[in-house]
């Protein structure tokens, strides 16, 4: 029960996430998880500024991005969610 | 819906002078609106630059028109004991045409322009003035950030209280009154150019010894910028030809505070933006030098008395801590952000030009690029001022 309602909640995350992917004219396939989005160029100022401040407003803080790889750690829809789940452990 | 052009479906080429008019029409999203205008500033901050012979522009062309674009203009470094100097490049000006965005042109841009600029030598791009969205795009290409600017900021009593009244109302449907209140408060606004003569002479009475001059004082500026000496970290050269070239900025308005008339012992310069993009009602401290704490303090009593209207903005970042502890006796304050919003001020970013020197240390005269306690910067060195 608890894991159905933690794949609940990631999907939710992750429509949400893709929401505001999609507010910032990126035209992608959602349901291909490695979708390049930093390296292939289609995320570009405007959207990584919206996927960040949706970072924050996810982890409830602030968040000193300077100190991470975004090209790396934020290139498809799942390496944000796992960037995400990192921040709220601690990371 | 998308058209389905790519990145693919451009050219990335170097500016050419017969560039000059849509680079101009381009920068209507982020200079002016005028392209007149657009085209004074063009020529002042990549046409009579001090350090570079010719513009280091790099543009996107689609069907033969400028659609996106990313300029270096040069600048010149010193620091380190004993001093050593430089010419570096300082990236700005980065556009896209809206109708062009999201489709991995500034990646293409920026490859196109390190190839280049690794041709003709260079080393290391900087930028001070970089906002949330440079920021965040920058980190994805390899720049790195050395820390924020810290903006401090002084605010006239009305503009707090109308800040204040604003919550009020947003809080309580009850607060009629404030709702009043705030609605008849006249809107904050002042700009130098409005200073009358009464206004200067009345501000100026309390504190004697300092003179308000629209025109900077180019050599006795960078003769006592000398005279003080450099603790051996990292800033711009400030010499007559850098104060005489800088203070022609077509977007901004300049006012001088000076201490001393033979010999100076002091100044202070306010800055505001001219340009309806930008935010025309802050006034920003870009230089200040004093030969002691107490010329150091009047000059900005003096400012505080002048633009009483105005919102004030000074980097605190690199200050020493008297400067920022004076700044904080005199009611300014660090800029809060909480989490979701834009941070406040812009960053320092830096970037090796040549991609192999991304995993290296990155240093100029034995400094880490990189440690801010390296640097000792001011806003005169952005564009910001």
């Amino acid at each position: 029960m608890r894991k159905l309602r933690s794949h609940t909640n990631v999907q939710r995350l992750r429509n949400k996430l893709i929401a505001v992917i999609r507010a910032s004219d990126v035209d992608f396939d959602s349901e291909i998880v490695d979708t390049s989005l930093i390296r292939s160029g289609q995320l570009d100022s405007l959207g990584l500024f919206s996927v960040a401040l949706f970072i924050e407003r996810e982890v409830g803080r602030e968040v000193d991005f300077a100190g991470y790889d975004i090209a790396r750690e934020w290139d498809t829809v799942d390496d944000i969610l796992a960037f995400i789940d990192k921040l709220r452990q601690g990371a | 819906m998308r058209s389905g052009v790519t990145a693919s479906d451009y050219e990335f080429v170097r500016y050419q002078p017969d560039n000059k008019t849509q680079v101009a029409e381009l920068q209507t999203h982020s200079w002016s609106r005028s392209i007149e205008l657009n085209i004074a500033y063009f020529d002042w901050k990549y046409g009579r630059n001090p350090y570079l012979a010719e513009p280091l522009i790099y543009l996107a062309m689609r069907n033969g028109r400028a659609v996106g674009m990313r300029g270096f203009f040069g600048v010149q470094w010193e620091g380190g004991n004993p001093p050593q100097r430089c010419v570096g490049l300082y990236a700005d000006d980065l556009v896209i045409a809206p109708e062009h965005r999201n489709r991995g042109l500034i990646p293409k841009i920026m490859t196109a322009a390190f190839e280049d600029l690794a041709n003709r030598g260079y080393d290391y791009v900087f930028n001070l003035s970089a906002g949330p969205v440079t920021f965040l795009s920058s980190l994805s290409t390899g720049w790195r950030s050395a820390g924020s600017t810290q903006p401090m900021r002084w605010r006239p009593w009305r503009a707090s209280l109308q800040s204040v009244l604003h919550r009020l109302v947003k809080q309580s449907s009850l607060v009629s009154l404030a709702g009043d209140v705030l609605g008849r408060a006249p809107k904050v606004r002042g700009s130098l150019a409005d200073l009358g003569q009464e206004q200067v002479k009345r501000a100026l009475d309390a504190v004697p010894g300092i003179s308000f001059e629209e025109a900077p004082r180019c050599g006795d500026m960078a003769e006592l910028v000398e005279r003080l000496g450099s603790s051996g970290r990292i800033r711009h050269v400030r010499d007559a030809q850098y104060y005489e070239w800088r203070f022609q900025n077509p977007l901004s308005r300049y006012r001088f505070l000076f201490w001393g008339k033979d010999r100076l012992g002091g100044y202070l310069v306010l800055q505001q933006c001219t340009s309806e993009l930008a935010n025309r009602e802050e006034v920003n401290v870009v230089d200040w030098e004093a030969s002691s704490a107490e010329i150091r303090a009047e000059l900005l009593r003096a400012a505080l008395a002048l633009a009483r209207t105005s919102q004030i903005t000074v980097w605190s970042a690199t200050l020493p801590h008297e400067t920022t502890e004076l700044l904080s006796k005199s009611g300014f304050g660090l800029q809060k952000r909480s989490p979701g919003t834009a941070p406040p001020g812009p960053a320092i970013l830096i970037r090796p030009v040549r991609k192999e020197w991304l995993e290296r240390q990155w240093l100029f005269s034995g400094l880490a690029l990189l440690d801010l306690a390296n640097w000792d910067l001011r806003m005169l060195y952005s564009m910001c001022g």
